[in-house]
């Protein structure tokens, strides 16, 4: 009974929250209310984080909280310390790693518990899931890369190979995918 | 049944995401930007399930990369436009 509380709280707590993230979207849309919805926004994502914590079936914290305090430490730290003239490119990095980490949370699914069999629909958002995560991580670093000017021709070449490799990769991906 | 609802999800918030963008003055588009990369940090959520399930030892490994990723993505996300959005304000007050 206290599960099916705690959970129905949790799920309401991801509405409230898009609801914030809609508003902050809304007011970010304005000059006179863009840092509010800012503000209300990051509101919106602070409750969504709290309802994830409660999520059902999370038995050990231990690893969440290290990965929170670094990337907390990082992201920051970034943020702070970047001039104000090289934020186009911070922001890229940024959107980089979110990109990264949808990539790494499709791979983490694909390891499911022994004996529970993935249906072919979570196979497929998986797969959507680590070829967006990964056209994200991709694009953006070619685009900090142009953006900080260092990328020159021979880094060019190399990220195009990195582009290449992971093109095979998504083949291979979904080849296994519907083999699968 | 969970693939046409989270279908209609999906098609909704394509029209919202267009109509919250769709009128909005050039000079916020960054800052915008930078906001709405923050919100995708929402990926976080997926990555404390993949983290702390201890399905098994690589999807525990991957998950803590990913929370940690997400988690820049977040923090550095929110910090950085509101950053933009200071020196947005305090330039506009100057020029009043």
């Amino acid at each position: 009974m206290e599960n099916i509380n705690l959970n129905l709280i949790a799920n309401l707590s991801y509405i409230v929250a898009a609801a914030l993230f809609i508003f902050g979207l809304k007011m970010l849309g304005s000059p006179a209310t863009a840092r509010k919805g800012n503000m209300l926004s990051s509101i919106g994502m602070l409750i969504a984080v709290v309802a994830g914590l409660t999520a059902e079936g999370i038995v050990d914290f231990k690893y969440i909280a290290a990965g929170m305090i670094i990337g907390t430490i990082i992201g920051a730290a970034a943020a702070r310390m970047i001039a104000m003239t090289s934020m186009p490119e911070m922001v890229a990095l940024f959107n980089g790693s979110g990109g990264i980490a949808s990539l790494l949370v499709g791979w983490g699914t694909l390891y499911a518990p022994a004996g529970e069999v993935v249906s072919t629909f979570t196979a497929v958002t998986i797969i959507l899931a680590i070829l967006i995560g990964g056209m994200t991580f991709t694009g953006s670093m070619i685009a900090y890369g142009k953006l900080s000017e260092t990328i020159g021709s021979w880094r060019g070449c190399l990220l195009w190979a990195n582009v290449l490799f992971n093109s095979l990769l998504l083949i291979a991906l979904i080849g296994s995918g519907v083999m699968f | 049944m969970e693939l046409v609802f989270l279908t209609f999800i999906l098609v909704l918030s394509i029209f919202l995401g267009f109509e919250l963008i769709s009128k909005v003055p050039a000079t916020l588009h960054t800052p915008l930007m930078s906001g709405a990369n923050a919100i995708s940090g929402i990926t976080l959520a997926g990555a404390f399930l993949s983290a702390g399930m201890q399905n098994s030892e690589y999807a525990t490994w991957l998950g803590t990369a990913a929370v940690a990723f997400a988690t820049i993505n977040v923090v550095g996300g929110y910090l950085v436009t509101d950053r933009m959005l200071a020196m947005f304000k305090s330039r506009k007050g100057g020029a009043k």
